[in-house]
Parts: structure tokens; C-alpha cells; sequence
């Protein structure tokens, strides 16, 4: 398929899903939501739109971009496909910033504590992941990834285990889950500045994540100058996933299924892939989201229960496909 | 384009040991140089020291060019680098792997053309949309050579560009280097085949334990008994259809502690004439000694 295609697609989905969930809910007729778009009619319209209803939205396309784009870019870079954002470690301290602000209270002494914590927690392992794969590697950027993520998991662990009530530590398993239930246009506004900087750095860097195909000492050789791609991209991917997990928590499976699902249709190219995986990623949260504001439970799922509810299974399905085709004669 | 690439005192040190001990030499533009030399002699050292893949000292230039002062992009618009192990990680078509030889130049509008023309010159072009993982080791090794040639470098550097290769293969890549060579490029390999580096091959370096033995043309530098020292086991040389032949013939009680006569140069002078039953040679009695 024609990239140009397969954005306009991918892009076309997008859009109508967010207008889907811009209308899902208490049954509001289109027309109000017009006026309530133009910033006229029912100042109560006006609020279920602009500040329910658009943050999550929102937030659902900008995460999801972060995760679809940080997969494909760490896949690209360490050259392979099981390589998701989870993976270096920054989403897990992320949250640990985030359980230890809800551990201490801190919440109620300050509403954006927890994001600020979560944020703090994420630039803390994003500075100390950066300083360990400096000399541009696979291994050291796996093995620091996994050390940090042990290490940011265990101390999650323990502050929970040590929560000093019940109500603390339901917070806190739900910061966990993933969601994008009630959240403002600020908490858009937080993540937003982090996930566009990081993606600049990544969507700029598609040469040297073509020339990896043929090996780090070959991609050396074309001109690559290989501490520095890996910078890029570890530390591009790193703060997208920062302000992503920041605000909505770990929300899982998406940068691992996206850019295996998109991969065959562009050619396996891993730079043609950054921006397709980026679009089908916010379309998949999207989707997701929608998905748990329909399905009649009575209490609203998490969508990184959804993510992985679909996610994994369908992955499944993909490498059993793959299997059972490569052992038919 | 036709400039000699100048070694000059080039040293390499791997974890404070020396790899490769100061070696000079000057490879002539539009000749192909092998390295040859015993498992870890430092071959495949120096040729990434030359692709600037391992920090060294010493001076390397092409022409006037100093390449060691070079910026990455700059050295790779200069030098196409072969690498040993030419594993790709994603299953490409063979047309954008070829294109990766591009990489390094600037946006080019007939890079189509350069493409096609890399890819008709190394006879992949069929492959053109295939994906370059799905292919034999041979197909793959022409479709990597391919690449190099789509950067149009004045030098190549090729790290056992034949090893995975059938005899058929060998030669056709043996005789694709030989003919960029021809067209004024220098051209650098790592070699095993003593055979194939005797005929194709203008200057042959030898490699021992990180320190050049010798480096010279390869009538002169591949001889049955410096062979033998270096290999420790024995080798016959000759001609075979006017080509020269370098066979080991290695020798167990002998190759520990070679005797007097083994590593004698034993010239063996067989015309093959039209295709019919194996030549067999019968050794005469200096070859026995060998």
C-alpha cells in the first residue's frame, strides 16, 4: 500500500473516531454540540464538550501517538520486534514518581502532584538510561531498560505493600491501570509540550533507523553517527512515554501491536513505518477509550485493560498465523 | 577518482593490548589488496580500522585525503564497506537495500537509475521486489555488493565477501571486484582463499599475530614455504588452465614441527583441455616430501 494512502486511511479512522466519542455519552443533538463548539448555546453543553468529552480525546490521540511512535522507533533501533516503550524502563518510574506522591498524600495537599512526581520519576530514569547507553548499543540500552524497570517495579511493590491506608493504595492501582477517565485540558496541555518534542526528535531521525537494518557497523559506514541516533531516539522516546504515562497512567500493548500490525504495509521499512505507527497508535487508544465508555459495566473499565484485553490476544493470532504459515508445505 | 589509499603506521589497541602493530603500505588505486593471515592475525582489525569502525593511530589517506579528519558522511561518500556478517534485520526488497548504498549522498533524482543500473550490474535486478531475507546466501552477498556499488566509492572494503559462497559464486563476486578495480576503484579484501586471492588479487598483505609478514604481489608474497610457517601446515602451489593454485596439504606429524622439505614450492603445470575426466595428479617424490 501507498503511504500516502495508508496515512490517509489510518487518518481518516482517526477522525472519525474522535468524532464518535465527541458524541458518545448523555445524548446531546448535534446541533447543540455545534453551538457548544463554537462556544455558544448551553453553557452545560459547553462544559460535557470542552471539558469532559475534548480532553479525552485529546489525551487518548496524544497518547496513543506516543506509545504507536515510541514502539515502532525502539523497534527500529534495536532491531526488534518485541522491543515496546515499556521496555527501557521509563513508563515503570514513571509510575513509581506517581505512587510515591499518592503514598505520601500528596495529592490532596496539591491536586497536580502525582503528574509532577510521575514527570520527575520519568526524567529521573530518562537521564540516568541516557548516561548508561551513551556509547550507542542494543545490549546496553536492553540491559539498563531492564534494570531500571526491575528496580522502578519493586519499589512500586514496596510502597504499595507499606500504603499507610486502603484508600491510598486504590489510588494508586488505578493511577496504575491506565485511564483517561476525568482528566482536564491541562493534564493535555501537560503531556502535550513533552510528546511533541520527543516525536520531533524521532521523525527526524529516519535515516539512521533504515541504515540499522544492515547492522550497527554497516550503518556506521554510510555515515551514521551511532551515540547519537541512539540519544535521539532512547531520549525522544523517553519523554513522549514520560508525558504520556504522566498523565494517563501505563497503558499497554499498544506500542508492541501497532507496529507489528502496520509493518507488512509499509514495506517493513522501519522509517516508513514511524508515522503510520504513530497514527494507528492514537487510533487504537481512541478507539479503546470509546470502546470502555460503551460497554454496559458498572463501573467504567481502565483502557489499558482494554488495550491489553484486545492487544493480546490478536497478538496471539498474529504469530500463530505466522506459524502455522510457515509450517504448511 | 583514481587515488592510492596510504597506510601509514596505522596501529590498532583493543583493551590496552596491541591488535595490530604499526603497518605501512600503499594500496594503488584500480588494485585489488587481500589480507590474508591465519585466524586472528588481525585482519578483520585492520579493515575496520580503514572503515573507521575501531579507533587506531597512524595516518590513512586516499590521494591527498586525510580520512582519519573525516567527518562519518564525508568517509562514506569515499568508502563502500562490505562487512562479514551481512544479516539484515527486516525483510527489505532487494531495490531499497540496494537504494541504503545511497544513504550517505545527497538527495540524487536518478537514484532509480543508479539503483538499477548497481542492481543489473550485480545480475539481481529480477529480485528487484523480493524481500532481500527470503534469498540464498549468494543472491544476498550480490544484492550487499550491489549496495556498495550504488554509492559509487573509491574504495571497497570487503571482509570475506565469498565465504558463504558456491565456487560459481566466488567467482562472479571475484571477478565484480576485479572489474570495479578495473574502472579505478581500490579495492581492499579479507580473504581466506589462498587460491582465489593468487589469481585475482594485485598485492597481497600477510597478517601474523597483529604484525604485517609481508606485502607484496601475490606470486612473490605466497610462497609454499611462507605459507607453511605462517599456516603450520604444508601447502602445494601450481597452475591449473594457466591460473595459480594454492592447495594445503596439510601434514598432522609434520605441521607441529615442519621438516626441511615440507614448504618447498612444488610447481605443478596441468593443462586442462576440453571438459573430460577428473585430472588426476600423481604426486611425484618432492611432493610427497610436501
Amino acid at each position: 500500500m501507498q503511504d500516502r494512502t495508508l496515512i490517509f486511511v489510518l487518518l481518516l479512522g482517526l477522525l472519525v473516531c474522535g468524532a464518535v466519542s465527541l458524541t458518545v455519552g448523555s445524548p446531546l443533538p448535534a446541533a447543540d454540540l455545534l453551538l457548544a463548539a463554537m462556544g455558544e448555546g448551553d453553557p452545560r453543553h459547553r462544559l460535557i464538550l470542552l471539558e469532559i468529552r475534548l480532553p479525552r480525546v485529546l489525551l487518548a490521540v496524544l497518547v496513543g501517538w506516543a506509545l504507536g511512535l515510541g514502539g515502532a522507533a525502539l523497534q527500529a533501533l534495536l532491531r526488534n520486534p518485541l522491543a515496546e516503550p515499556g521496555l527501557i524502563g521509563v513508563s515503570a518510574s514513571a509510575g513509581l514518581g506517581a505512587v510515591i506522591a499518592l503514598y505520601f498524600g500528596l495529592a490532596g495537599v496539591w491536586a497536580l502532584a502525582p503528574a509532577a512526581s510521575s514527570l520527575t520519576g520519568a526524567g529521573l530514569a530518562t537521564a540516568l538510561l541516557l548516561t548508561l547507553t551513551r556509547r550507542g548499543d542494543t545490549l546496553s540500552v536492553i540491559l539498563s531498560g531492564i534494570a531500571l524497570s526491575s528496580l522502578a517495579v519493586a519499589l512500586t511493590s514496596l510502597a504499595m505493600a507499606l500504603a499507610p491506608n486502603p484508600y491510598a493504595l486504590s489510588e494508586m492501582v488505578l493511577w496504575l491501570m491506565g485511564s483517561l477517565k476525568d482528566r482536564s485540558l491541562h493534564d493535555a496541555a501537560t503531556a502535550a509540550p513533552l510528546i511533541a518534542c520527543g516525536s520531533l526528535l524521532i521523525l527526524t531521525a529516519p535515516r539512521g533507523l533504515r541504515a540499522l537494518t544492515l547492522g550497527e557497523d554497516t550503518a556506521t559506514t554510510l555515515g551514521i553517527r551511532l551515540p547519537a541516533l541512539y540519544l535521539r531516539v532512547v531520549g525522544g522516546t523517553a519523554a513522549m512515554i514520560g508525558g504520556a504515562v504522566t498523565v494517563a497512567g501505563s497503558i499497554g500493548f499498544v506500542g508492541l501491536l501497532v507496529p507489528h500490525l502496520l509493518r507488512p504495509l509499509t514495506g517493513h521499512d522501519p522509517a516508513r513505518l514511524l508515522l503510520p505507527s504513530a497514527l494507528g497508535g492514537a487510533l487504537l487508544v481512541c478507539a479503546a477509550d470509546l470502546a470502555v465508555r460503551l460497554l454496559p459495566t458498572p463501573q467504567e473499565l481502565m483502557v489499558g485493560v482494554i488495550t491489553a484485553l484486545i492487544g493480546a490476544p490478536f497478538f496471539l493470532l498474529l504469530l500463530l498465523r505466522r506459524h502455522l504459515r510457515e509450517a504448511l508445505p | 577518482m583514481s587515488q592510492s589509499l596510504l597506510l601509514t603506521g596505522v596501529t590498532v589497541l583493543r583493551q590496552g593490548r596491541t591488535a595490530l602493530h604499526p603497518l605501512t603500505v600503499a594500496c594503488a588505486a584500480g588494485t585489488i589488496t587481500g589480507i590474508l593471515g591465519p585466524n586472528g592475525a588481525g585482519k578483520t582489525t585492520l579493515l575496520k580500522a580503514l572503515a573507521g569502525l575501531l579507533p587506531h593511530r597512524g595516518g590513512v589517506t586516499l590521494g591527498t585525503t586525510d580520512l582519519t579528519a573525516l567527518s562519518p558522511g564525508d568517509r562514506a561518500r569515499l568508502i563502500g564497506y562490505l562487512p562479514q556478517d551481512q544479516r539484515l534485520h527486516w525483510p527489505l526488497p532487494v531495490r531499497e537495500v540496494v537504494r541504503l548504498g545511497l544513504l550517505a549522498r545527497q538527495h540524487r533524482p536518478d537514484a532509480g537509475t543508479i539503483v538499477d543500473r548497481a542492481m543489473t550490474a550485480t545480475d539481481v535486478r529480477t529480485l528487484a521486489d523480493r524481500p532481500a531475507t527470503a534469498l540464498s546466501g549468494g543472491e544476498q552477498a550480490r544484492v550487499h555488493l550491489a549496495r556498495v556499488l550504488a554509492g559509487d566509492p573509491a574504495v571497497i572494503l570487503a571482509d570475506e565477501p565469498v565465504a558463504a559462497l558456491d565456487p560459481a559464486h566466488q567467482l562472479a563476486v571475484m571477478a565484480l571486484l576485479r572489474q570495479q578495480a578495473a574502472a579505478g576503484c581500490t579495492v581492499v579484501m579479507v580473504l581466506h582463499d589462498l587460491t582465489l586471492a593468487a589469481r585475482f588479487c594485485d598485492q597481497v598483505l600477510l597478517l601474523d599475530r597483529g604484525r604485517m609478514i609481508t606485502a607484496a604481489p601475490p606470486a612473490e608474497a605466497l610462497t609454499a614455504s611462507r605459507l607453511t610457517r605462517l599456516y603450520g601446515t604444508c601447502f602445494v602451489t601450481g597452475t591449473v588452465a594457466g591460473q595459480p593454485v594454492i592447495l594445503p596439504v596439510g601434514n598432522p606429524d609434520q605441521a607441529s614441527s615442519p621438516s626441511p622439505s615440507c614448504g618447498r614450492m612444488v610447481t605443478t603445470e596441468i593443462s586442462a583441455s576440453a571438459p573430460g575426466p577428473a585430472v588426476t595428479v600423481t604426486p611425484s617424490s618432492s611432493m610427497r616430501a610436501v
